[in-house]
C-alpha cells in the first residue's frame, strides 16, 4: 500500500495525537510551501566516551579560584530526526543527523559507535525477527541525501523496501473493515516497528 | 549550610551555526574583526534515563547557539525556552585569536553587564555572554571559546538546610500550575513570586520593591527559568540574579529561591521537577571594589580553560564525503549480503600493476571498486591515439604531442576519478630474457631492475599485465622470491587467461600441492617472440570485451584470495569438483580457482588447476635462489644468453632425453599379417 501525501499528514497527525514518547514529535512544514509537511524531534543521546582532543593547544587561561561552580561536563549528542514523505515510494523515510556539542555531524564509524542503530560494525546481522517473506536485508539500506523541505545533508533509509515489509505486518494485524484512520495509524505504527529492528528509538 | 554550587552553562552549538558563520565572514565580515550581536536560548533543566543503567543523567545546562542566532528575524525561540543576548568576536588568524587579550574583552563585556544590570536597573542583561572565534574555510575547522560572565559574591552565598527539594513540598499543586500558565503565556528568564503555600502571583523583577510591599518574608520567593537537571545544582543565571539583588537591595540576606524547571504540568502521579531552596549571605558583601569580580571562561572538552576546536571538514571537505560514500557503499555490501567480508584487508592490499594497457585500466577501476586505496602503475609507453577507445583511463587529448606517459597519466586520472585514491605511475621498461641488454645500457637496466624490485617488495599483489610472454618473467621470479600474490591475465584474439601464481617450494608447508606460475607448462624458457611479428601480432588484436571480462576476473580473484586465510597458500579446488561444491569449499566469496581459461566464442570459463613444476624457468627454487645469490649477474644471463635458464633448471637434459628416446623408437614396418584396426 502506497500513501498520498495528504494520508501522510493525516496519519502523522493521528501519531501525534498517540504520542506518549519522552520526546514527543511536533508536526513541521515549509514556510512557504504549507503542504511539505514532516515530523521532527531532537532526542539526547548519551555519550560515554570524551570528546575529541584538541591536537593544537591554544593558550591556556587563568582565571580566579572558582569554588561555586560545580564540575560536572556531562556529554551528549543530539540526534535529529524526520520522518519526511517520499513522492517516489509512496511512503514516509527516516531522516537523522548526529551531531556533538560542538556542532559537528558524526562520520559513519561514529555513528556506529554511538548506540543509534541495533547492531554495530562487529556483530553480525541475523535475519529481521519479523518473518518477512522477502529475503535478505537485515539491515535497511543507509544512504546519504538531502532532507526534502530542509534540505541539509542528512543521512536517511533508502525506502524502497519498507513498503512490501509494513504491509505484511498490517494485513496480520487490521481487519478489512477498520475505517481509514485505523488503517492509517495501525500502518504508522508497524513502519515503526519495522524501522525499529535496525534503529534504537 | 554548604557553599552554594551553580552548574555552569555549557555551550551547544548547532551545525547550522557554522555554516551562518561561514557565511557571515565571507559576505559580511570579511576581514573585519568588529563585534557581532548573536542571540542564544536555554531551556528548561531535564534529565534522561540511561537506557543500560536506569538511573537519571541530567542534560548539560545548555546555552544553545543555532544558524538563526546571527539576526533578530530569523532567530526562532524554541519552546520552553528563553532568550539570552551575547557578541561574538571573530578573528582572522590563529595567531591573532591566539593572542588577543581575552581578558580585556572580557572585562569590557562584564562592565557592560553591571552598568546595564545594575546602574540601569535592567535585568536582561544579566544572561550576557561572549565567544571569540576563528574560521579557517579552507580546512574546515572552527576555533571558539565562550565564556558566561558570573559576578563572584564575596562571601559566597549558602544553602540552608534542608537544602534543596522538590518544588511540591513547598507550593501546592494549584500554586504550581498558576505558575506555569504564566510562564507559558510570559515565557521570563527572572520572575517574582507571591505566595502562601496554596495560592501564587508572578510578578516582574524589575517591580521588586512593588510587588513585594506589605509582603511577609516567608510568603516572597524569587524564581528563575532554570537550566540545569541537576537536582542539587541550580544553573548559572541565579549567580547573576544573586548578584543583581544583592547590589540594587542591600538589606537582603536570605532569599527563598524557586527553580524553575517544568516545561508541563506533570501528569497523573508525577512528581514536579521544580527545586526550592533557601539561600544566605553569611555575612554581608564586600562592595570595596566598584564591580565585584567576575568568572565564566568555558572549560573545553578536556576539562581545561582552554579553546575548543569544531572541526567539520569529514562532513563538509567534498573528498572527505567522496570518500565516506564510497566507503558505505562496501560496508552496506558487508552489513546487508556478507557480514564476514573483511574489507579493510582488501582496501589496504597495495597492488602493483604491471602494464597500463587496456588490462591495466579495467584492473584499476574494479580495485577501486573495491575501496583498494593504494594502486601503482609500471609502463614504458606514451598513449597513442588507438588507446583511449580501449584504455577507460585515457582520453583523446592525453595522444597529443606524441602522447602523454601511460603509467603517470593513468594514476592521474585515478586521482580525479576519486581524490582519496594514493596512485603513482612509473615510466619504466622491465627488461626481458631474449631480448640482451646492448652493454651502453646496462647501467639504466641496473636502474631499472632495483626500481622493480623496490616496487614489488613494497605492494602486497603484482598484476601482470604486459602485452607480452617474456617481460612476465622478471616480475614472476622477484614476485615469487618475495611471496608476494601474482595475479597473471593474457588476452587472445577471443580467448583470455586468469591465473594466480603458486607460492615458492621454501614457504609452501609439507604435503601441500604447490600451484604453478604462468611458466611451469612451458618445455622451453621464455624467448623474443616480439620481433619479427605482424601488426596484429604486435598489437595483440582482440575482441574489445575480452579485456574487461579478464581484468575484472582477475580483480575478483584476488579478492577472493585475500579474503581466505591462507591468502597465497590457499589452496584450488580438486579437478572435476562440481561447481557448486567448489565455491562452498572455497572461501566466502566462493570457489578459488587457479587458473580460468576464458573462451568468449562460447561465452565459457574454465577452471584449471597447473601443479607446479620443479624444473620451471619461473618459479622453481632453482631459479629463484640464483637471483637472489647472483642478483644481476644471473639476470644478464638469462637476459642475453640463449639456453641459460634451460641449462640452469636442467631442462636442457630434459630435452635432450626427450629427443634420445624419440629417436630410439623403432618405427619398424609390422611383419606378418597386418591387422587393420
Amino acid at each position: 500500500m502506497s500513501l498520498t501525501r495528504p494520508q501522510f499528514e493525516r496519519a502523522c497527525k493521528l501519531l501525534l495525537e498517540g504520542d506518549d514518547s519522552c520526546t514527543p514529535w511536533s508536526w513541521k512544514s515549509h514556510q512557504a510551501f504549507q503542504h511539505l509537511g514532516y515530523l521532527e524531534r531532537t532526542v539526547s543521546i548519551p555519550v560515554k566516551s570524551p570528546g575529541n582532543p584538541l591536537d593544537e593547544t591554544v593558550e591556556i587561561l587563568v582565571e580566579e579560584d572558582d569554588s561555586a561552580a560545580v564540575n560536572s561536563s556531562p556529554n551528549f549528542l543530539s540526534w535529529d530526526q524526520y520522518i519526511v514523505y517520499s513522492p517516489s515510494f509512496g511512503v514516509p523515510a527516516f531522516y537523522f543527523i548526529v551531531w556533538d556539542q560542538q556542532g559537528v555531524q558524526l562520520t559513519l564509524d561514529q555513528l556506529l559507535q554511538s548506540g543509534v542503530f541495533r547492531f554495530d560494525s562487529s556483530t553480525k546481522l541475523d535475519k529481521t525477527p519479523f518473518g518477512v517473506s522477502e529475503p535478505g536485508s537485515a539491515f535497511p539500506l543507509l544512504s546519504q541525501g538531502d532532507h526534502p523541505v530542509l534540505g541539509i545533508r542528512c543521512w536517511h533509509f533508502h525506502p524502497c523496501e519498507s513498503s512490501t515489509a509494513v504491509d505484511e505486518l498490517v494485513n496480520d494485524v487490521i481487519i478489512p473493515t477498520a475505517s481509514e484512520d485505523d488503517r492509517l495509524r495501525c500502518w504508522m505504527e508497524m513502519w515503526f516497528l519495522v524501522l525499529g529492528s535496525a534503529v534504537n528509538f | 549550610m554548604t557553599v552554594l554550587q551553580f552548574a555552569p552553562f555549557s555551550s551547544l552549538v548547532q551545525p547550522a551555526f557554522w555554516h551562518e558563520l561561514t557565511s557571515l565572514k565571507i559576505d559580511v565580515l570579511q576581514l573585519s574583526d568588529d563585534s557581532v550581536p548573536i542571540n542564544a536560548s536555554y531551556a528548561l533543566g531535564k534529565s534522561i534515563k540511561d537506557r543500560e543503567t536506569g538511573k537519571d543523567i541530567a542534560l548539560g545546562c545548555n546555552l544553545t547557539v543555532g544558524g538563526g542566532s546571527f539576526s533578530n528575524d530569523s532567530f526562532q525561540l524554541p519552546p520552553n525556552s528563553v532568550r539570552a543576548s551575547g557578541i561574538l568576536k571573530n578573528f582572522n588568524t590563529v595567531e591573532d585569536f591566539k593572542a588577543s587579550d581575552k581578558t580585556a574583552f572580557f572585562n569590557q563585556v562584564t562592565d557592560e553587564i553591571w552598568e546595564t544590570a545594575i546602574t540601569k536597573r535592567d535585568p536582561s542583561a544579566l544572561t550576557k555572554f561572549l565567544v571569540i572565534t576563528f574560521a579557517d574555510l579552507k580546512k574546515y575547522k572552527f576555533f571558539y571559546w565562550f565564556a558566561f560572565p558570573a559576578f563572584v559574591s564575596k562571601p559566597a552565598w549558602e544553602i540552608l538546610d534542608p537544602g534543596w527539594t522538590n518544588a511540591d513540598e513547598t507550593f501546592s499543586p494549584d500554586a504550581l500550575r498558576s505558575i506555569h500558565q504564566h510562564l507559558q503565556a510570559n515565557p521570563t528568564p527572572f520572575f517574582l513570586i507571591k505566595s502562601d503555600g496554596n495560592k501564587a502571583e508572578v510578578g516582574d523583577l524589575e517591580k521588586y520593591q512593588e510587588f513585594f510591599a506589605g509582603v511577609t518574608q516567608s510568603s516572597q520567593a524569587i524564581g528563575f527559568h532554570d537550566p540545569s537537571g541537576l537536582p542539587t545544582n541550580p544553573g548559572w543565571p541565579l549567580r547573576n540574579l544573586l548578584a543583581y539583588l544583592a547590589a540594587l537591595y542591600p538589606n537582603i540576606t536570605t532569599l527563598r529561591i524557586l527553580c524553575w524547571r517544568d516545561a508541563e504540568v506533570p501528569s497523573g502521579n508525577a512528581p514536579w521537577k521544580s527545586r526550592f531552596g533557601t539561600v544566605s549571605l553569611p555575612s554581608p558583601i564586600d562592595k570595596s571594589a566598584a564591580r565585584p569580580s567576575a568568572v565564566g571562561w568555558e572549560k573545553n572538552v578536556q576539562g581545561k580553560l582552554g579553546a575548543r576546536l569544531a572541526d567539520l571538514a569529514p562532513m563538509m571537505d567534498p573528498s572527505r564525503l567522496a570518500d565516506q560514500a564510497v566507503d558505505l557503499n562496501l560496508k552496506l555490501m558487508r552489513w546487508r549480503i556478507l557480514p564476514a567480508l573483511d574489507l579493510d584487508k582488501v582496501s589496504s592490499t597495495k597492488c602493483l600493476l604491471l602494464g597500463a594497457g587496456t588490462l591495466g585500466c579495467y584492473v584499476a577501476r574494479v580495485l577501486m571498486g573495491w575501496g583498494v586505496r593504494n594502486i601503482t602503475f609500471v609502463d614504458s609507453a606514451r598513449v597513442s591515439f588507438s588507446n583511449p577507445v580501449r584504455q577507460p583511463l585515457f582520453e583523446f587529448e592525453d595522444c597529443m604531442d606524441g602522447g602523454k606517459v601511460k603509467a603517470v597519466c593513468a594514476a592521474d586520472r585515478l586521482k580525479k576519478i576519486f581524490p582519496g585514491v594514493n596512485a603513482v605511475g612509473h615510466e619504466l621498461s622491465v627488461p626481458m630474457p631474449g631480448h640482451p641488454v646492448p652493454p651502453a645500457s646496462v647501467d639504466k637496466t641496473k636502474k631499472d631492475i632495483e626500481t622493480l624490485e623496490k616496487l614489488i617488495d613494497e605492494h602486497d599483489a603484482i598484476f601482470l599485465l604486459m602485452d607480452s610472454r617474456e617481460s612476465r618473467w622478471l616480475p614472476t621470479v622477484v614476485g615469487a622470491s618475495k611471496g608476494k600474490i601474482i595475479l597473471n591475465s593474457a588476452l587472445g584474439f577471443d580467448t583470455y587467461l586468469v591465473m594466480r601464481h603458486g607460492a615458492r617450494a621454501k614457504i609452501t608447508p609439507a604435503g601441500h600441492q604447490r600451484l604453478g606460475c604462468y611458466y611451469c607448462n612451458d618445455v622451453v624458457a621464455p624467448a623474443d617472440s616480439l620481433t619479427d611479428r605482424t601488426l596484429d601480432q604486435m598489437c595483440t588484436v582482440t575482441r574489445p570485451g575480452l579485456a574487461s571480462i579478464a581484468a575484472a576476473t582477475a580483480v575478483e580473484l584476488l579478492v577472493s584470495v585475500i579474503q581466505h586465510p591462507k591468502g597465497l597458500l590457499a589452496p584450488a579446488p580438486k579437478p572435476n569438483t562440481p561447481p557448486e561444491d567448489a565455491a562452498s569449499e572455497g572461501g566466502i566469496l566462493g570457489m578459488i580457482p587457479h587458473q580460468l581459461r576464458g573462451f568468449l566464442a562460447q561465452f565459457r570459463n574454465v577452471p584449471i588447476v597447473g601443479a607446479a613444476y620443479d624444473k620451471c624457468t619461473g618459479c622453481s627454487e632453482t631459479v629463484i635462489t640464483a637471483y637472489e645469490t647472483q642478483g644481476y649477474e644471473m639476470l644478464e644471463k638469462a637476459f642475453n644468453e640463449t639456453g641459460y635458464l634451460e641449462k640452469l633448471t636442467g631442462l636442457d637434459k630434459l630435452y635432450e632425453e626427450a629427443t634420445a628416446v624419440m629417436e630410439n623408437v623403432d618405427f619398424d614396418e609390422a611383419e606378418g599379417d597386418g591387422d587393420d584396426f
